[in-house]
């Protein structure tokens, strides 16, 4: 077994037991991307002299205070970094180079972590994507906008990797890729030194091939402490409880009837798994007001876009057709429209929490299929900008396969601020033997257009 | 079951609501009030600050590092034996930080400067005297009398509804002072302007060197409009800015880090906490450990400002935290209803002080309030 597909955990593992160094394991990583990169696209940047200097600064760390020691992270091209440049996928931004590291950079370099380089992201890690190719199926999307990061994930070039997700942006990468996706509740990890797309919605999170990965970068990369109330409150204070018994909602939400037989057949064999005494699982219905959230999202969406981007908007060059598209339908809404959309965004977080109560987690279709033919075609539209809107945590689980024998991921959401109930959970399903770990795929070459 | 929604005694209909909502305007993106000074909303309803957030996105900071560094290389050889620069230091994190990067990363010798409020908290001394034994600064110091600060105190909660006027003006006044008697043209603070202030943005933020800038932001008096009976010309001298003439000669000027390094004061506290063992403190009133530590009347000013212009420290915490992602703008509004609206400490040593009640405390700051707010009761 290559040291490229080890998990995490696993890595960590083997550094513990002396079986392996920092160096070889970014050295595996490094062959890895040479031998199947060209043919999937998914790093933007890639600087071996910078990982040198990453990995002789650790050669100084006491391995045992830090956490992800040793472990290569991809890095979605929207986070500053320090040492490379960031380009957020777009041509008039090219070579930027901030200078600094987002906050979320500087706290995985800080646990012991190595990033490995930038991933490709959609334009503005909006949608606008035609390099990187699903490893599954050459002449498909691998999802947007963090596609990069999930390509390299799923392929074992890198065990972990930083995403964003606005509406969907982690959950259908992770889907159409075949790997974990976890997007933590709004505001548990910092975007301080990150493209700003939506206040309310842009929010980060991270891939990785198994449950335990998931924990590991969720604790490394998020706040701690009192000086955080919320995150204090119910995170960092938050008591694992012995043979919890879950209450699990199955949910058909507002955009189903679009998802394909085959998704849908395969997510209700999966559900039909969900059996055992700490599992009470109900099928519900979503409240009524989730119906208008796709429209509620889209003007907050627009408009922001339209705000956040007026210099590139003014330049007139070097955007994407859909970008520009995007901005114009934004310019055109007011700002008592907007701030309506904000005003109902909030309202609806805090009726949806109440009606949360009566549920630990929730679970449905990340997509509506596999993934689509085309680098550029658009997604069927599915549930998970309800989620990022409702400021959720949620992870995308790696269990179903579709029509043509490719990916299709299962969501499971938990109530604001629940991030540690919804790991427990996704440990509590592994240990059951419902949610496997993850080998790296290696793409077939005769595949490709 | 852990619940979201952690103040329960917000009504359900007024959760994540501002608590003048009638009475004042609020950013669009944050929990900042219009009557905050020199509010300046753009077409969207967005404040200064919050602009100045996201123009650091797009600022080239390498670049900005190679002319700060430029800078002070010219101070340091031009200064020949003197000190290179003067830091006007407190003893917060920013204090710390700044003796750190100037000394360590750029190699000054910088002579750290202190006004001392002389309410100084036990932690905040602590911190003052950590900072300058561990990284070996000299530092001078000036603390009025007691008696005299405590006069001003009570004055300055009349005269501009904020008792901190010595503060404002010894902090701003003092190093200029030394920057003259010593001639040492180059002052150092830490914080851009442009960081949470909504007073300037990285695009307009000319770099000039302004004498009476804590004045106009903080003070709003000259020494000369606190004299009175009991306060003489004599009293105030320690608050008297040098004349244009004296600071045209040595040259002073002075800059922001903040302007050259991108700002991240949450991860620079960590950095001074690890490196240099700089201590934050969760007192009541606080939401964060690691602001305004140093003076024991810190709650009390903040307070004032709540009840002259409906906000406090409260809602200036929860507006940077909304502003980096860590909040939605209604956990913000919690959080400043529930910290804004705390009684402060030593708020029965100030009614002491200047001899009132709580209600004529309130009523004086109530007075203060403009536009559209007065009407608030
Ligand atoms: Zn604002
Ligand atoms: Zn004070």
């Amino acid at each position: 077994m290559r040291l490229s597909d080890c998990t995490a955990t696993e890595l960590l593992e083997r550094l513990k037991t002396n079986s392996t160094t920092p160096k070889e394991i970014a050295q595996s990583c490094i062959e890895r991307i040479r031998a199947i990169d060209p043919m999937v696209n998914a790093w933007e940047y890639f600087d071996e002299a910078a990982i040198e200097a990453q990995l002789a600064k650790i050669g100084t760390y006491n391995r045992d205070d830090y956490p992800l020691y040793g472990i290569p992270v991809g890095v979605k091209d929207i986070y500053n970094t320090f040492d490379m440049p960031t380009q957020m996928g777009s041509p008039l931004w090219s070579d930027f180079t901030p200078g600094n590291d987002a906050r979320m950079i500087h706290y995985l370099r800080r646990s012991g972590a190595v990033m490995l380089g930038k991933t490709v992201t959609a334009e503005f890690a909006v949608h606008y994507q035609d390099k990187t190719r699903n490893p599954h199926d050459l002449s498909r999307s691998p999802g947007t906008s963090s596609s990069g990061s999930a390509v390299a994930v799923a392929t074992g070039m890198v065990p972990v990797a930083l995403g964003s997700q606005t509406a969907g942006s982690i959950s259908r990468p992770a889907s159409y890729c075949g790997i974990y996706g976890f997007k933590p509740t709004f505001g548990v990890l910092p975007r301080i030194g990150v493209l700003k797309t939506t206040d309310s919605l842009d929010t980060l999170g991270f891939f990785a091939r198994s449950v335990s990965d998931l924990a590991l970068m969720f604790e490394a990369s998020r706040v701690h402490g009192e000086n955080y109330e919320f995150v204090h409150q119910y995170i960092d204070n938050y008591v694992s409880v012995p043979d919890k018994v879950y209450r699990i909602g199955i949910i058909k939400h507002p955009k189903w009837d679009l998802a394909s037989e085959s998704a849908k057949n395969a997510f209700e064999a999966w559900c039909a798994r969900l059996k055992s005494p700490c599992l009470q699982v109900q099928t519900v219905t979503l409240p009524q007001f989730c119906d208008t959230i796709h429209a509620t999202h889209q003007t907050i969406y627009d408009k922001s876009l339209a705000y956040y981007f007026k210099e590139e908007y003014a330049k007139h060059t070097l955007m994407s057709p859909i970008f520009y598209d995007i901005i114009q339908d934004g310019l055109r809404i007011t700002k008592e429209e907007y701030q309506d959309a904000l005003e109902k965004q909030s309202r609806e977080t805090r009726e949806f929490d109440a009606w949360m109560d009566s549920y630990d987690i929730l679970i449905t279709l990340a997509t509506a299929d596999e993934a689509p033919i085309g680098l550029t075609t658009s997604d069927i539209p599915d549930a998970n900008l309800i989620w990022t809107y409702l400021g959720l945590p949620i992870a995308t689980l790696p269990v179903l396969k579709g029509e043509n024998h490719l990916p299709i991921g299962v969501s499971a959401v938990s109530r604001k601020y629940n991030d540690k109930l919804l790991l427990d959970f996704l440990q509590y399903l592994a240990l059951l033997g419902i949610l496997p770990m993850v080998s790296p795929i290696t793409p077939n070459s005769k595949s490709k257009e | 079951m852990t619940k979201q929604m952690i103040f329960t005694d917000t009504p359900p209909d007024n959760y994540g609501e501002p608590l003048y909502k009638e009475y004042l305007q609020y950013c669009t993106r944050c929990c900042m009030p219009s009557s905050n000074e020199g509010m300046q909303f753009d077409e969207l309803g967005i404040c200064l600050a919050c602009r100045a957030q996201e123009q650091k996105m797009r600022i080239n900071w390498k670049k900005s590092e190679e002319v700060l560094r430029e800078t002070l290389e010219s101070y340091k050889e031009r200064s020949g034996d003197n000190y290179d620069c003067i830091i006007p230091i407190s003893g917060g994190k920013d204090s710390v930080f700044q003796l750190h990067v100037l000394k360590k990363v750029y190699g000054m010798k910088p002579l750290a400067v202190t006004f001392n409020h002389n309410w100084y908290s036990e932690i905040g001394r602590y911190n003052l005297e950590n900072a300058l034994e561990k990284l070996e600064i000299d530092h001078i110091m000036f603390t009025p009398n007691k008696a005299l600060v405590k006069k001003l105190f009570v004055k300055s909660f009349y005269k501009i509804g904020d008792s901190c006027w010595h503060c404002h003006a010894g902090v701003g006044a003092f190093p200029l002072q030394i920057a003259v008697k010593f001639n040492i043209p180059l002052l150092i603070w830490g914080e851009s302007v442009c960081e949470s202030s909504g007073r300037a943005d990285f695009r307009d933020n000319v770099q000039k060197f302004d004498r009476d800038y804590f004045t106009k932001v903080s003070a709003k008096l000259y020494p000369e409009q606190m004299i009175d009976e009991e306060i003489t010309r004599k009293d105030l001298k320690p608050f008297e800015l040098p004349s244009f003439e004296d600071i045209e000669r040595v040259g002073v000027v002075g800059l922001h880090l903040g302007d050259y390094l991108f700002w991240d004061d949450e991860r620079q506290m960590e950095f001074i906490k690890k490196e240099y063992d700089w201590r934050e403190e969760h007192r009541p009133g606080h939401y964060k450990g690691f602001k305004g530590n140093e003076c024991k009347f810190e709650t009390l000013h903040d307070h004032m400002k709540y009840v002259k212009r409906g906000f406090g420290r409260g809602t200036d915490q929860a507006s940077a935290d909304v502003r980096a992602g860590l909040l939605t703008r209604e956990e913000g509004f919690e959080i400043a209803k529930k910290y804004d609206q705390q009684r402060p400490a030593y708020l029965d040593e100030f009614l002491d002080m200047a001899n009132i009640t709580e209600e004529e405390y309130n009523n004086v700051l109530k007075a203060m309030r403009q536009g559209k707010f007065r009407e608030c009761r």
